[in-house]
């Protein structure tokens, strides 16, 4: 809706400032107090809400802020809660109330994607940021139509994917295939992708942010040295990532294999099935790429006083 | 959909009962073409009235190496509006030129060209070129 934005001014004081009173809707010249524009909409809050009020009457008449979830352009009815004789039938029930609340059909599409999407983030307990983050994602997907002929559970797959990743906390896509049932690893991926092209403004700023992984595989490992293993780990990651020749490999296979480094440079070696089974990558791939960042290995280690436990004598040779 | 082998030229062809055909698999052009026609016979000899028509190469797909590797990493910082790198996804970077045409580059420095004509095959690569050469990989494994 286009208009030309109205500049009210004084006719006989342009340059004086206005003041608006709100009590009767008016903008005055401050100089002359010449009425330059009436019937102002005065949309600051009605009505001051305290926090101990939970069980006062909630004054205001138009209802609670917009919510970007939701195409806001339907209006709904509410029936209050009557009280006094005439609104209560024989039974003491209310004789009116707000039976169905009538959502549009773009809506309710709208509206079990969100559920789709709670559901699946509730399994892996992710925050709530994310999760509103993947329901706006899908919204504007919802919008964009860009990722027509997918089903619903691929595309809140997707989404949750999509922004776990821009929130900092990426989880891996076989990670998100564990928490979709029926989605698979392939489908995520050609869903992204289309996402990535057609979505306008879309910005996927970081390759999958290593550390993170590093920290949650750990601590699914138990380690004893938790902390000492996650920085020995870290450190190998981003030297490896300079210089070994593993640029192709998945994410979760490098944190594999540098974290199966670190354990059997510390000394606490874990054996690579149980690597292959919090990373959920397989046995031979970890071992593949732990072949690789082997050859290099004096060049990965971290060097300090703190890393003095660390020695290449215990390294495995696979 | 039935789906005939040929022998000579090597190649597929998927036969659809509306009468569309596609041929896949030909090493050239020519090759395509060929086989085409020999589908079209082979029908006629059959006993059904066709005649190829609306004869046209669609995809044309080859692969080039360059001689030195690749830094897909530096590649896909340097140039994010086309270069697509998901390691998770693909082990490749996904280029999309901007006049059709889609490249698939590898960390060995080996290139998968797709492209409507084998034109725009020859001209993607030469496009790409100078950016691939930017971004090799100095060190030697």
């Amino acid at each position: 809706m286009t208009r030309n934005m109205q500049t009210l001014s004084c006719r006989f004081h342009p340059e004086s400032t206005l003041i608006e009173d709100w009590r009767a809707g008016d903008t005055i010249c401050s100089e002359c107090g010449l009425v330059v524009g009436d019937r102002t909409i005065d949309v600051s809050s009605e009505w001051r809400t305290f926090a101990n009020d939970t069980d006062a009457k909630d004054m205001c008449r138009v209802g609670g802020p917009d919510n970007f979830l939701f195409d806001n352009n339907t209006f709904d009815t509410m029936i209050a809660k009557g009280k006094g004789k005439p609104a209560v039938d024989e039974f003491g029930q209310q004789k009116y109330k707000t039976t169905s609340v009538q959502t549009s059909s773009g809506d309710r599409a709208l509206q079990d994607g969100y559920n789709i999407i709670r559901q699946m983030a509730n399994r892996i307990s992710l925050e709530n940021r994310i999760v509103k983050q993947a329901c706006l994602l899908y919204k504007k997907c919802h919008d964009a139509k860009c990722a027509r002929g997918y089903e619903k559970e691929a595309i809140a797959a997707t989404c949750i994917y999509i922004s776990c990743r821009q929130g900092g906390m990426p989880r891996t896509i076989k990670e998100i295939c564990g928490i979709a049932p029926g989605v698979s690893k392939v489908k995520i991926g050609r869903c992204f992708s289309k996402i990535k092209q057609e979505l306008p403004n879309f910005i996927l700023h970081e390759a999958v942010d290593v550390k993170n992984l590093i920290s949650r595989f750990c601590g699914r490992l138990e380690l004893k040295n938790h902390r000492l293993i996650v920085k020995v780990s870290t450190h190998i990651s981003e030297r490896a990532k300079e210089i070994c020749d593993i640029q192709s490999r998945a994410p979760e296979s490098v944190v594999g294999a540098v974290i199966y480094m670190a354990c059997a440079i510390i000394g606490e070696q874990k054996p690579i099935k149980d690597l292959g089974l919090a990373t959920g990558t397989a046995e031979s791939t970890i071992r593949q790429v732990y072949k690789e960042l082997s050859l290099k290995v004096s060049q990965l280690l971290p060097t300090g006083p703190e890393f003095s436990a660390c020695s290449l004598r215990n390294l495995p040779k696979c | 959909m039935v789906m005939m082998k040929l022998r000579n030229p090597h190649c597929t062809a998927n036969v659809w009962s509306s009468g569309k055909v596609t041929v896949t698999g030909t090493t050239s052009d020519d090759d395509a073409r060929r086989g085409a026609r020999r589908i079209a016979r082979s029908l006629q000899r059959l006993g059904f009235k066709v005649h190829l028509r609306h004869y046209r190469v669609v995809n044309c797909l080859a692969s080039c190496s360059m001689p030195w590797p690749i830094d897909i990493v530096k590649l896909s910082r340097l140039y994010p509006e086309s270069v697509s790198y998901e390691p998770e996804i693909h082990p490749g970077a996904t280029v999309r030129l901007t006049e059709k045409a889609v490249l698939k580059v590898f960390t060995t420095g080996n290139l998968t060209i797709t492209a409507p004509c084998v034109e725009r095959l020859n001209t993607a690569v030469n496009e790409f070129y100078p950016k691939l050469y930017e971004c090799r990989n100095q060190r030697q494994y």
